[in-house]
């Protein structure tokens, strides 16, 4: 490597130490021999040198604060997006598997009222406040399927509203009166029978509770005379003791019956 | 955080798990600006696209390709969006880039001589062509290695050591021209 054309050309590779061992010997054998090659190399150091040194400028905060602002906005869409997926996951799962048009357009409404609830709620939200808000949905949607379905011609379906509230943490004024309905009006003893035991569910509701006292006086069925007793002991309504006792008066009374007012008067004492 | 890879944190990204993105943002923002700095010798230019750099990063994360390498393709990004503003204004560019205020910056030396020398350098810079800077920016400046430089030009190697020779050669010229 004499040549002072093709040491140039390995000048810069040569001073970044990028060269293997014997070309970086070549380059310097010839720069001991080649004032001119010497000289370049020199100023290529000092250039290269002083590249390395140039100090770093840091820029204005601003453009932090504007990029975490872009990024938690980018994370609150994800989260909702989120949200939304998980909307339309609960509806598919409340959705009757035998598709009637009722539970769709119900269910279209409650769906509609959702997102427009989320739409107009501010950006920014915690997390707890937004599971707290779903539930809350979830449980609006249950008592709007369960109203609506109470009222539909089939046992079955009306057995299914009732169950709906076996998984509501509490029920409100329309939902307690609604079942309450349906135990002294229901044709189907199955249906009064859930609903007794949807009511003794809700037994922090004085409503409910008086409800099942007063269904022990009316009804007149066996199998829920037997269900109402049961709900009665379980929510340890001690109101009813005078109306078992005047029970166990009745001649007429099914014997099945008398033995679980027996019992049931001997818990609640 | 501060041991996970460039690569890791954006693969989180793709999964919508924005919180390294944070992290990225701290690892790149001097770079980026201190690149757009050299190519413009504009400080608010340098910011403003600074943050369209980020922000492209944000919303078109998906973009990325798993498992490909971060800095690239961010340098990639920021070239794209520096061409990009360039072509839009060339015709209201200033010839004369005026280095005298950004090398008083860049220069925070006690030493005149120094600081000179600086200054004399930033002048040589603005005289190459944009596509001879940009090359001496990333591999000189900001020391990238000649891998990923390749990478965001999208040639190979051994070309991307030619391009840095022959502007270390122009750059060599026009500074000792000066002094």
């Amino acid at each position: 490597m004499g040549d002072c054309f093709e040491v140039k050309d390995y000048l810069t590779s040569y001073l970044e130490g990028s060269l293997t061992k014997e070309e970086e010997k070549k380059v310097e054998e010839h720069l001991e021999d080649c004032p001119s090659c010497e000289e370049e190399c020199k100023q290529m150091r000092k250039l290269l040198g002083l590249m390395g040194s140039a100090p770093k400028i840091l820029p204005d905060d601003s453009i932090r604060f504007s990029f975490e602002q872009l990024l938690n906005e980018e994370k609150t869409k994800i989260s909702l997006e989120r949200k939304k997926e998980k909307r339309g996951a609960i509806v598919r799962t409340l959705w009757p598997k035998n598709g009637q048009q009722w539970a769709a357009s119900v269910a279209m409404l409650i769906l509609g009222l959702g997102l427009g609830y989320y739409v107009s709620k501010p950006a920014l939200e915690s997390t707890l406040s937004e599971v707290e808000a779903l539930r809350r949905e979830m449980t609006e949607m249950k008592e709007m399927m369960m109203l609506t379905k109470l009222n539909q011609p089939l046992a079955s379906d009306r057995l299914q509203a009732v169950s709906y509230t076996y998984s509501m943490e509490e029920g409100n004024t329309e939902v307690i009166e609604a079942l309450i309905n349906t135990l002294n009006n229901d044709g189907n003893e199955n249906v009064r029978m859930a609903a007794v035991d949807a009511l003794a569910h809700f037994s922090n509701d004085q409503r409910a509770r008086e409800a099942l006292l007063y269904a022990l006086k009316q009804q007149d069925d066996p199998a829920i005379q037997i269900a109402i007793i049961d709900a009665l002991v379980k929510i340890r309504e001690k109101k009813a003791l005078p109306q078992m006792q005047k029970l166990l008066k009745e001649k007429e009374l099914h014997e099945v019956v008398r033995n679980k007012v027996k019992d049931g008067i001997s818990s609640l004492i | 955080m501060n041991s996970l890879s460039d690569e890791f944190l954006m693969a989180e990204a793709l999964d919508d798990k924005l919180d390294g993105l944070g992290e990225l943002f701290e690892r790149y923002n001097v770079n980026l600006f201190n690149f757009f700095l050299r190519l413009s010798h504009d400080h608010d230019l340098s910011h403003d696209l600074t943050q369209n750099v980020f922000f492209r990063l944000l919303k078109y994360r998906k973009s990325y390709k798993r498992g490909s390498r971060f800095k690239p393709w961010i340098y990639q990004m920021a070239r794209n969006i520096y061409y990009d503003h360039y072509r839009k204004h060339v015709e209201k560019r200033d010839e004369f880039v005026n280095v005298s205020g950004l090398a008083e910056a860049w220069s925070d030396e006690e030493d005149l001589l120094k600081r000179e020398q600086i200054h004399l350098l930033e002048k040589a810079m603005s005289l190459l062509s944009i596509e001879k800077r940009e090359v001496l920016i990333m591999s000189r400046y900001q020391g990238m290695k000649y891998e990923e430089v390749a990478e965001v030009l999208d040639c190979t190697v051994s070309a991307v050591k030619v391009k840095v020779h022959r502007a270390m050669k122009e750059l060599k010229e026009l500074y000792f021209k000066q002094v």
